[in-house]
């Protein structure tokens, strides 16, 4: 047992000098906290708060529309049950709510049973294949009356006036071919594709640099050209005369292929991304709808394009915020900026590889204006000619 | 449009170039036994194999000169080939650092070193001696006579191009193609109906054409306008597709299939055959290899068909023979249209090789230039 009272017991000025010391331990310890928060403090102030997405746009108005538009339209993709007619109604509902979907199916169906009536009442032969793609060609190309003379349906026109959709993006859509008789190369072959679905009629899109058009076999199995935009049967050499056709793109199916119809519902997500993006902005939403669509359709080159260029501006969007430092320090420092960074020139990498070759809006005026010269006509004529005789 | 650029070569010094005459083949041609000039072919085709095969080093240079080699039963003079091609390999160097390519990619050393190659290929090139005298290096020009080489194989030879300065669409892509090697960077060769030519990937323009027949960069429109390229040759990757190394290789043993053949006619078609096979199995599309497999199983065929006729007519056994060798060759052709090849006319052929000279305008992709700026020193 220790013995009390064994330490000499502390002085005055002991206590008094352990109490001091003790104090200044505590101020001592108090100033670094200080020091420690002024420093992260300043830490935080020298590093602002960089945002790596695109800021949503999930909150506005209707854009839930955009997001049942996408759950149903992934859906038929997922379980490989195309349906055009649908997934082209929820793309364009989604931009603006015009009209139900049974109006939509009445307004279809009138004119699958004026074209079948039309077919019904020809003197040729009215079931083959060609027979009713040449019917819907006529559709778009030729005055048809009915049988008992009260509906007449006029050629449908091609709308110079905004044919790329700058003005308003709904003067892309089928349901503007409906309303006013008059389209462009988006809205055309997707209305010719659903007409043909009325009809039973097989025919398939193709693309070609900023545009897209129909292809069918004829009765010898040889594919037909058909260009909605001026009511002519084309050539390939046409196509291949843009000059941004290039031999890669070809035989990697990005141009001049004949799509499946589940690649024109992953074509139609493509559509729901860009509406989304001229409606609210780019933001995740877009890049889900691409990653979707070329999930379903790896070659897809509107989407594969579009992603380009989201990677483009998400880079740009981040390097506005970061300032543009030099590549090493955007390594270093911003790791995500960089992963964008690579992520951008992967696209472009790819893009180059599968041979795409942007078509300024310049150039493919002029192409799709050389469709007028005297000698294509001519040979359009031909080709149509040949169609005809072909049902005799 | 291409300048010219004076080059101040100090220390390399070019004797013979003004003339441009040097003897690749060598001056003693010593007579040799059929079997030996069969024997060298087994030779340089075992070689090609090993090369595909990866037991040997893939050395294109090295491919083209031994298929050469072998129509000239090894008698070529391969020290004087070296020479001449490393001569040209320092002048492309030389022409490279005497300029700045204006060029903006990232990949702008490789750009450079293939704008120099087609400078040395296609331009007059000035240079400056080691006495203050000016020599010049003169491009090589398109041979227009005998372009398939039916009159004398050789025709179709790169030590013919070397030697004479002279060759065709299939010789000066070759050139191109074994200087690019030396250099250190790659280059693609190419098929058009009836030709090739050379594809290369540049970062800023993706993937372009050269065509040193005409010196010009057309667009691919250009090629598949030619009338004789069907779309699906273009989808089967027939034509218009850049070869790889290995598909280069089997390209170099269809060379030397049709130079036996040129050397020993038919003589049975064993050997090109095997040799065609080869090729095949690197290059399945390669449609030259098809048409020459076609055309000696046809061969075959017909001979089948004479020995039939010399034999006994009621035995079963001649008669399954010749249909399995019309089935073989029928089975050819039909992968041959499949594939989207359409026979193109020589005539036309030549018609359309010059309308890119006459319809630049049409065709030349305007992107692509061979600017450049004298590089101070």
């Amino acid at each position: 047992m220790r013995q009390v009272g064994a330490s000499v017991p502390p002085t005055q000025a002991q206590i008094n000098a352990s109490a001091a010391n003790y104090a200044e331990q505590m101020r001592q310890r108090q100033l670094r906290q200080n020091r420690a928060i002024i420093d992260e403090a300043e830490c935080t102030a020298l590093k602002p708060v960089i945002r790596y997405d695109f800021p949503s746009h999930q909150h506005q108005a209707e854009a839930d529309r955009y997001n049942e538009a996408y759950t149903e339209i992934a859906t038929m993709l997922d379980h490989g049950k195309p349906d055009l007619l649908r997934a082209n109604y929820l793309t364009e509902n989604a931009y603006h709510s015009e009209f139900s979907y049974s109006d939509y199916q009445q307004a279809i169906g009138d004119i699958g049973q004026f074209l079948n009536e039309q077919l019904a009442n020809q003197d040729v032969e009215n079931t083959s294949n060609h027979a009713k793609n040449r019917m819907l060609f006529r559709f778009f190309s030729d005055t048809l009356q009915s049988a008992d003379g009260q509906q007449t349906h006029y050629p449908i026109t091609y709308d110079f006036e905004d044919y790329m959709g700058r003005e308003d993006w709904s003067n892309m859509f089928v349901s503007k071919v409906l309303k006013t008789n008059s389209g462009q190369c988006h809205s055309l072959p997707l209305l010719y594709l659903i007409l043909a679905e009325e009809l039973g009629a097989d025919a398939s899109l193709s693309f070609s640099p900023a545009h897209s058009y129909i292809q069918f076999q004829d009765k010898n199995g040889v594919w037909v050209n058909v260009e909605l935009t001026n009511n002519m049967m084309t050539s390939d050499a046409f196509i291949l005369e843009s000059g941004f056709v290039k031999a890669e793109a070809v035989a990697n199916g990005l141009y001049m292929d004949r799509m499946q119809k589940s690649d024109v519902i992953a074509y139609q997500l493509y559509d729901l991304a860009k509406g989304y993006m001229i409606k609210y902005g780019m933001d995740k939403f877009v890049l889900q709808c691409l990653d979707k669509a070329l999930e379903h359709d790896p070659n897809n080159v509107n989407a594969l394009a579009l992603k380009s260029d989201y990677c483009t501006l998400l880079l740009n969007y981040q390097l506005q915020q970061i300032g543009t430092p030099p590549l090493e320090v955007l390594k270093q420092q911003y790791p995500r900026a960089y992963a964008t960074l690579r992520q951008r020139d992967q696209m472009y990498d790819m893009m180059d590889q599968l041979g795409y070759e942007y078509m300024p809006p310049e150039a493919y005026e002029k192409w799709l204006s050389s469709l007028n010269e005297k000698q294509k006509q001519e040979e359009s004529k031909w080709r149509v000619i040949q169609l005809n005789k072909q049902l005799d | 449009m291409l300048h010219r650029t004076l080059l101040l070569i100090g220390y390399v010094v070019f004797p013979l170039l003004v003339t441009g005459q040097v003897a690749l083949r060598s001056n003693h041609h010593r007579p040799i036994a059929q079997g030996e000039q069969h024997g060298i072919y087994e030779h340089v085709y075992r070689e090609l194999t090993g090369m595909l095969e990866g037991r040997k080093k893939l050395d294109f240079k090295r491919a083209v000169f031994l298929s050469e080699q072998a129509w000239f039963d090894g008698q070529l003079d391969s020290t004087a080939f070296e020479n001449r091609i490393s001569r040209l390999v320092n002048l492309c160097r030389s022409v490279k650092e005497s300029r700045t390519l204006l060029y903006d990619g990232e990949d702008k050393q490789k750009m450079a070193t293939h704008a120099a190659i087609f400078s040395v290929l296609t331009d007059s090139i000035p240079m400056m001696l080691t006495d203050s005298s000016t020599a010049y290096h003169l491009p090589f020009l398109y041979d227009f006579d005998d372009v398939w080489g039916h009159q004398n194989w050789s025709q179709m030879f790169v030590v013919k191009l070397l030697e004479t300065n002279a060759g065709n669409c299939h010789s000066m892509p070759l050139l191109y193609k074994l200087l690019a090697q030396e250099l250190g960077t790659d280059a693609h060769l190419a098929y058009a109906p009836n030709h090739t030519y050379i594809k290369l990937q540049s970062k800023q323009f993706g993937w372009f054409n050269t065509e040193l027949t005409s010196g010009a960069f057309p667009i691919d429109a250009w090629l598949m306008a030619s009338g004789f390229v069907h779309l699906d040759a273009i989808r089967n990757r027939v034509y218009m597709h850049p070869l790889n190394e290995q598909q280069s290789l089997a390209l170099i043993l269809v060379d030397l299939a049709k130079g036996y053949e040129d050397r020993f006619g038919f003589n049975g078609g064993d050997f090109q055959l095997e040799v065609i096979q080869t090729a095949l199995q690197y290059h399945p599309e390669n449609v030259n290899a098809l048409l020459l497999k076609a055309e000696l199983l046809r061969k075959r065929y017909f001979n089948q068909i004479e020995a039939n006729q010399a034999a006994s007519v009621s035995s079963y056994l001649p008669a399954q023979a010749t249909k399995d060798r019309f089935r073989e060759m029928e089975q050819v052709y039909a992968t041959i249209h499949r594939l989207g090849y359409r026979q193109m006319p020589e005539q036309m052929y030549l018609d359309w090789l010059v309308s890119l000279k006459t319809e630049k305008e049409k065709y030349q992709n305007k992107k692509i230039t061979n600017l450049t700026k004298p590089r101070t020193p």
